[in-house]
């Protein structure tokens, strides 16, 4: 094709987590996004949760700044009630044809203010909240809706029904009342075509329908619910407003059991063979939150097969929820709700050892899986990508987010089930491998964010606004709101207080930008959450109204007052009056600062030489930056040199050679073998790194991919009988010696060597899948061997599932046992005997096995050498910390490093590879600006003169960002600003008060400080 | 405890193994959590799961020779939830079929062997059966004396083998033998619905002892019996016999071996319901809701409701309901029903088989249930199995101190009917 006719732009269909990161990750690298969203707002599933886990942190508070982000970014056109029609062309120039739906409402004039729904008569049940309550025929689909523009029903709508029954249309209350006559009845449905280079397909999961089950009577037992259900009736802007209640009475429930696989895992009535992969993490949430919720002391019960608790920090989360919060996990799948008086439910169930018990329940919920939704399946066909037999789409291993079609690209759970990381990874990674073959056309379509003049205030009184947010109920549920904006407008200066149900919504920001201009504010501050999600929005929209963005201050009265004092409703209130009071003092003495820029290295430098970092490298250097890798070894290919097979059966080795092949060859792409990184300095932009080989190499990023390594292990005979394997040994023998194989009759694998015990308390994940597809390859050679896997609970979760489904109906046999009663193998005459109990029958069972295979742990390999080194933290594990666990799962918080590969954790390749094209994207969104803009809050020198040198900052500095030079007044310091990090460590330091931190000077702290003691 | 070893299994119970998905077993615990006889004493503790574990270590001889698949009533309760779609109800009928036939717990195997031999399982002959059925009749039609005729048989003649009737009845060994009077009611409703029926004079046993027994050869025969009357007497329906086994084996056999020959003679299965709604829906009789002040209660049994949805997609749970309603004045619903209802534990040939003790604890689930729906003001259990209601009125009701009355669901209808 020619590069001159490849379109700078690309389509990502489908508004939720998946497509918003996607969308974000492009618009920020240069790429136009045109984002189609079927429903009229973006945020998808994960707006409709409550919490997430393993981190407990408010869903919508994550999400939020993103939808806003999205919804007002310069290269994202957001076209939402829009529906894919038709595809032409090919990679790098396709023809989409659009159906837009009628909105009945006009955008431009909407303002979100609410009074049509208000006034509509016509209510009908509330698709967000699972239909436990109503919404109106006009409505927005939630409170932080993006965009926060009303929607007409037509279904619903009184006016639409007397139309579509051909009779003169009668109500109109809506047209009535709305103050801006955004109502239009005539408003059509539209054709549209645009032109993309690629297009990314996110369209999500539905939620399993359990009607089909009659023993659980969903359908007609009340107060059984979905976890969908669940999560509203958790949420602030539920049917219930967050208070914890059943349906049948209203009443809170004492005892809630879960019922987890409920359409997983399940081929009866249903064709759910797989494992839906987030259920067992979001049941132990939901009873977490929901004990937390509760004023009683919740009796929570989770009834499940395997727990699979198999990602970063979730087998913590599973001990700390049995151990700590006394949740209940009782092993045992549930045949039938029985409804009791009270409409209590009954449960009757089997321990293992075969002993019945009943429960009485009060609630229920059922643990529902993900399946592909109707209409993605449909999107399927028209874009002619290939799906699966569930109807999720077809990828390989090794291209994870490519569907069968070139330029289109999958992501999130239309993939298969996963949970939000995951779908954020593949997400970056779909922007990623869509914006390669787009890179010769990058910025040819972007826009640049124009902001209106900065208005001069440096010589104005301070006039401060103080806008406090409710948070739902987050905040005002918990503390006197009113009273916090009565006293506001107390404090000096202040000449303007609100409070709003959501501050952050796009209808408040909208007005607050409005406000500042009409009351003159020249100082803002808003008491609502952390500064850390949401302060970059705030400031936006100080921005849109000329003014400064750093005379602003936040108040967070959500963490520190609602959060901490939820039972401590009138002491809350006078923190929270408190810290507005410092706030306000502050801000008044805040001024206006201009950011840094500073110019960067298109370079990026990837430590480790494995797939992880291999796949980021050529997914940095194909787009055209320069990439140097550092490899331990003396040879590429890392981890995944042991590893024969994916488990979806594609060979690994020609994979891994094409990449060294490629690697090797890329004229972008630079290796350092036996190397390791001896020294970093520098930040963002501007980095410089020395190898042990003595090359000295700068880059604007970094990309740790330094891998992990197999456990030591002295357990089950390894070491003294040479039929005792650690599991890449098994791989190695079915390479080199099948005839050994064919000629066995027995064979154990033993699970969790070293993982998920007190030494190391985590999953490695991909073992259980690894010796079951192992398993299944001994059985294929000899179908005559037995085989057996020994193991704690199985977790092949996802599609994974399918081989462990495989294997039991190969014969091969899983037994279970418990951390307290291990198997044990013995030396009997030269032969293995391995004993385990068997805990259905509570019998031991005796194996003779020809050899056994331990599946030993998955362990990170000098990750605390290269932390120092960056900066970065490292958990307990010795794995890396990213950002944030959810939203940001492949970013260091430290700016311009970045993680992937198994270095993050353990993963099977296809997420390595995702997480290494996500890791990639997020890099490039550094290497694609034409400068670094840095913070201004950083270093300043305020009295030169004061400076002795006497160098103690300089010592104390851990960023190397302050240097002592001779002058001409002799020795002082001297600031590297780029390299700061306003950690005020210099300043607290220098006893001469020389150095102080741009908006957090000793005069703002002293004045915080009197705000709250007095003078 | 005694070390297991794991055995090899012979090809032909591994075919049987590969059929029912026996290797998928998950341990899941579902069907054990369902099924009444989990935690009942007698059956050495075993339960579902374990049985199945035991089959997957190759143990078959040993759950030949234990108890349990006599005790389970092959309900199907665990079928329908395993995940698996394991179908238990076929491995425990397999696991029967194992056992030496001389070894065959109580008087299953001889009954199974009476039926072949004298196409009753009590062995009623020819002539005593046909003496005794037109005696009864010209009893209750008042030709032997006014003290023993009865309401609604004025002018009635049992009719055996008419030749070119529309239906065709099969009365249970058990009423003809002992339960005589329980024969009024179906007696009555036909004789008064003007329609043409008969009994036939050999083969008319209702009762499938070859799926009591897991002799498949047994029951093909039994239903041959079954279809051989049919075609010989030229009948439009066939009476899907009461008896929950009766019925369900011959289904089986039907959609298996028969369909096509009996379509071809244009004779059609039909299940009781099916005849009382039409004779009710009809006007052929007329019943009368206030002969049942008494709130009453239903028992689905799972061979003409669970197992019939499972394999042939069709149970009757509303037909039932509808019938009540016409008949009675109050109905009070008892849960679990339908599709998840308990089976009475008499089912699968449990009734006639010797595990008296473990067929009153399997019960247990039942008096809970009645219990329940007593508490609510039922008085009267009804059901239309003629195993379910003997279960009931003989075994659950006393042994759990109910004090309800047990009752044929056509015996509801018989007694509300308007003459």
């Amino acid at each position: 094709m020619d590069k001159s006719s490849i379109a700078g732009s690309v389509m990502v269909v489908g508004g939720g987590i998946a497509g918003i990161q996607a969308a974000l990750d492009l618009a920020d690298t240069g790429f136009y996004v045109h984002m189609v969203e079927k429903s009229p707002a973006i945020g998808g599933v994960m707006a409709a949760l409550d919490k997430t886990f393993p981190t407990n942190d408010c869903s919508m508070c994550i999400l939020s700044p993103k939808l806003v982000e999205c919804g007002r970014h310069t290269n994202i056109n957001l076209m939402t009630l829009t529906e894919i029609e038709s595809i032409s062309g090919e990679e790098g120039n396709f023809t989409v044809k659009l159906k837009k739906h009628p909105r009945y409402v006009d955008m431009d004039k909407c303002v979100g203010c609410g009074v049509c729904a208000q006034k509509c008569p016509k209510k009908v049940p509330n698709e967000y909240n699972q239909g436990l309550n109503k919404r109106k025929a006009i409505y927005v689909p939630y409170a932080q809706a993006v965009p926060l523009k009303y929607t007409i029903d037509r279904k619903a709508c009184i006016y639409f029904k007397m139309i579509d029954a051909g009779k003169k249309g009668r109500c109109n209350a809506c047209v009535k009342f709305c103050e801006n006559d955004a109502i239009n009845f005539d408003d059509q449905e539209e054709i549209i075509k645009v032109q993309v280079g690629s297009i990314i397909l996110a369209p999500g999961f539905a939620c399993f329908d359990p009607s089909i089950f009659p023993e659980y009577s969903y359908q007609s037992f009340p107060n059984v619910v979905t976890s969908m259900d669940f999560e509203r009736i958790l949420g602030a802007t539920g049917p219930s407003e967050g208070h914890l209640v059943r349906m049948s009475d209203h009443k809170e429930p004492k005892k809630i059991a879960w019922l987890q696989c409920v359409g997983s895992r399940n081929i009866n009535k249903c064709d759910r063979a797989y494992c839906s992969a987030v259920c067992c993490m979001y049941a132990i949430k939901e009873a977490v939150i929901a004990k937390e919720h509760s004023q009683e002391p919740l009796d929570a019960a989770i009834f499940y097969m395997d727990m699979r608790t198999y990602g970063k920090d979730f087998e913590a989360y599973y001990n700390r929820a049995e151990k700590e919060m006394g949740i209940r996990f009782i092993r045992c799948r549930i045949h039938t709700i029985d409804e009791v008086e009270d409409n209590n439910l009954r449960i009757r169930y089997v321990q293992e050892d075969g002993t019945v018990k009943e429960e009485i329940f009060d609630m229920v919920v059922l643990s529902v899986g993900l399946e592909p939704s109707k209409d993605a399946i449909e999107l399927a066909k028209k874009t002619g990508i290939e799906l699966d037999q569930y109807g999720f789409a077809r990828t390989s291993s090794f291209k994870p987010v490519a569907t069968s079609v070139p330029g289109i690209y999958a992501a999130g759970a239309f993939q298969g089930p996963k949970d939000i990381p995951y779908s954020v990874m593949e997400a970056s990674a779909g922007a990623a491998a869509s914006s390669t073959f787009l890179a010769p056309a990058r910025g040819t379509l972007t826009k640049t964010k124009e902001f209106p003049p900065e208005r001069d205030v440096s010589e104005q009184e301070p006039r401060v606004g103080v806008f406090v947010c409710n948070c739902g109920i987050n905040i005002g549920g918990f503390l006197n709101v009113p009273e916090v904006v009565k006293f506001a407008k107390t404090l000096p200066n202040v000449v303007y207080v609100e409070d709003n149900l959501f501050t952050c919504s796009q209808d408040t920001q909208d007005k607050m930008a409005e406000v500042i201009k009409e009351q003159v504010l020249n100082r803002v501050v808003v008491a609502a959450c952390s500064p850390r999600t949401h302060e970059v929005l705030f400031q936006e929209t100080m921005l849109n109204s000329g003014l400064n963005k750093y005379l602003f201050e936040m108040a967070n009265i959500r963490n520190h007052c609602s959060w901490v004092h939820q039972s401590e409703r009138d002491d809350a209130t006078e923190k929270a009056k408190d810290m507005v009071a410092m706030a306000v003092a502050k801000v008044a003495l805040l001024k206006p600062l201009q950011p840094i820029s500073i110019g960067l290295t298109p370079g990026a430098l990837v430590v480790g030489g494995g797939v992880a970092g291999m796949v980021s490298g050529l997914t940095m250097a194909d787009q055209g930056f320069k990439v140097d890798i550092v490899e331990k070894k003396d040879r590429l290919g890392g981890h995944a040199l042991k590893v024969r097979k994916s488990f979806k059966g594609e060979e690994v080795a020609p994979y891994v050679a094409e990449l060294v092949q490629r690697v090797t060859e890329h004229e972008n792409i630079t290796v350092h073998l036996s190397a390791e990184l001896e020294s970093v300095h520098g930040f963002v932009g501007n980095f410089e790194s020395t190898l042990s080989t003595g090359a000295k190499i700068e880059h604007g990023v970094v990309v740790v991919a330094s891998g992990a390594g197999s456990s030591d292990t002295r357990e089950y005979l390894y070491g003294q009988n040479p039929n005792v394997l650690k599991w890449f040994e098994l791989d190695e023998k079915i390479e080199n010696d099948p005839a050994s194989i064919k000629a066995a009759r027995s064979a154990v694998f033993i699970q969790c060597v070293g993982s998920r015990d007190d030494q190391r308390p985590y999953c490695s994940k991909i073992c259980c899948t690894h010796a079951i597809k192992n398993a299944i390859e001994l059985k294929e050679l000899n179908p005559d061997m037995d085989v057996y896997v020994l193991y704690r609970d199985i977790r092949t979760y996802g599609m994974l599932e399918e081989i462990y489904e495989k294997a039991r109906r190969m014969g091969i046999l899983f037994i279970r046992y418990d951390l307290k009663n291990k198997p044990e193998v013995k030396e009997v005459n030269g032969k293995l005997e391995v004993t385990v109990t068997d805990p259905i029958l509570g019998r031991p069972v005796v194996i003779e096995p020809d050899f056994i295979t331990l599946s030993t742990a998955i362990v990170p390999k000098g990750t605390e050498k290269v932390a120092q080194m960056l900066k970065v933290p490292i958990n307990t594990d010795k794995f890396f910390v990213e950002a944030h666990a959810k939203l940001r799962p492949v970013d260091f918080a430290t700016d311009g490093v970045f993680l992937c590969g198994l270095a993050h954790y353990p993963k099977p390749i296809d997420e390595s590879i995702a997480q290494a094209q996500a890791a990639a994207i997020r890099a490039m969104a550094v290497l694609t600006q034409e400068a670094i803009t840095m913070e201004p809050i950083v270093a300043t020198m305020i009295d030169r003169e004061a400076c002795r040198g006497c160098g103690l900052c300089v010592a104390l500095c851990p960023y190397n960002a302050l240097d002592i030079e001779e002058t001409d007044e002799g020795r002082k310091v001297k600031l590297i600003t780029a390299a700061c990090k306003g950690c005020g460590v210099c300043a607290a330091t220098c006893y001469r008060h020389a150095i102080t931190i741009n908006s957090f000077s000793d005069e703002q702290f002293g004045s915080q400080i009197k705000a709250r003691f007095g003078a | 405890m005694e070390a297991l070893q794991v055995q090899k299994v012979k090809d032909e119970i591994k075919e049987t193994f590969k059929k029912v998905n026996l290797n998928e077993c998950l341990t899941c615990g579902t069907c054990s959590s369902g099924c009444p006889v989990t935690g009942i004493p007698g059956v050495e503790g075993l339960d579902t799961r374990k049985v199945i574990r035991m089959l997957a270590y190759g143990m078959v001889d040993e759950v030949v020779d234990s108890k349990f698949p006599w005790v389970c009533t092959q309900c199907g309760r665990c079928n329908i939830a395993c995940p698996m779609k394991i179908d238990i109800n076929y491995l425990m009928k397999k696991m029967k079929s194992l056992r030496d036939r001389d070894k065959v717990p109580g008087v299953l195997h001889k009954g199974t062997l009476q039926v072949l031999k004298s196409g009753n399982n009590l062995g009623i002959p020819k002539d005593d059966y046909l003496e005794n059925m037109i005696d009864i009749g010209r009893e209750w039609a008042g030709e032997e004396g006014e003290e023993l005729a009865l309401e609604g048989f004025e002018g009635f003649k049992t009719p055996i083998d008419v030749v070119g009737a529309e239906y065709l009845f099969f009365p249970n060994s058990k009423e003809v033998g002992v339960d005589y009077e329980d024969m009024q009611w179906w007696w009555k409703i036909f004789h008064n619905s003007g329609c043409t029926w008969t009994m036939p004079s050999e083969g008319w046993e209702s009762v499938d002892w070859g799926l009591f027994t897991g002799n498949d050869e047994a029951s093909k025969k039994i239903a041959q019996y079954k279809v051989d009357n049919a075609k010989k007497l030229k009948v439009k329906y066939i009476i899907a016999p009461d008896c929950g086994g009766g019925s369900l084996g011959f289904r089986i056999n039907y959609e298996n071996y028969f369909k096509e020959e009996l379509n071809k003679a244009g004779i059609e299965l039909v299940y009781l319901y099916d005849v009382l709604i039409r004779f009710i829906k009809e006007g052929r009789i007329k019943v009368d809701k206030s002969r049942h002040p008494d709130p009453v209660t239903y028992h689905d049994p799972c061979k003409h409701g669970r197992e019939l949805e499972r394999l042939y997609g069709k149970p009757y749970y509303d037909e039932a309901r509808w019938i009540l309603d016409q008949c009675c004045e109050s109905f009070i619903e008892a849960y679990p029903c339908k599709i998840n209802n308990y089976c009475c534990g008499g089912g699968g040939g449990a009734w006639a088989g010797p595990y008296n003790d473990e067929k009153i604890a399997y019960g247990r689930m039942k008096a809970q249930q009645y219990s329940e729906a007593k508490a609510k003001g039922a008085k009267v259990i009804v059901t239309s199995c003629s195993n379910c209601r003997d279960m009931f009125m003989k075994a659950i009701v006393p042994h759990y101190k109910l004090d309800m009355e047990v009752k044929y669901i056509w015996q509801v209808v018989a007694e509300a009917m308007v003459l």
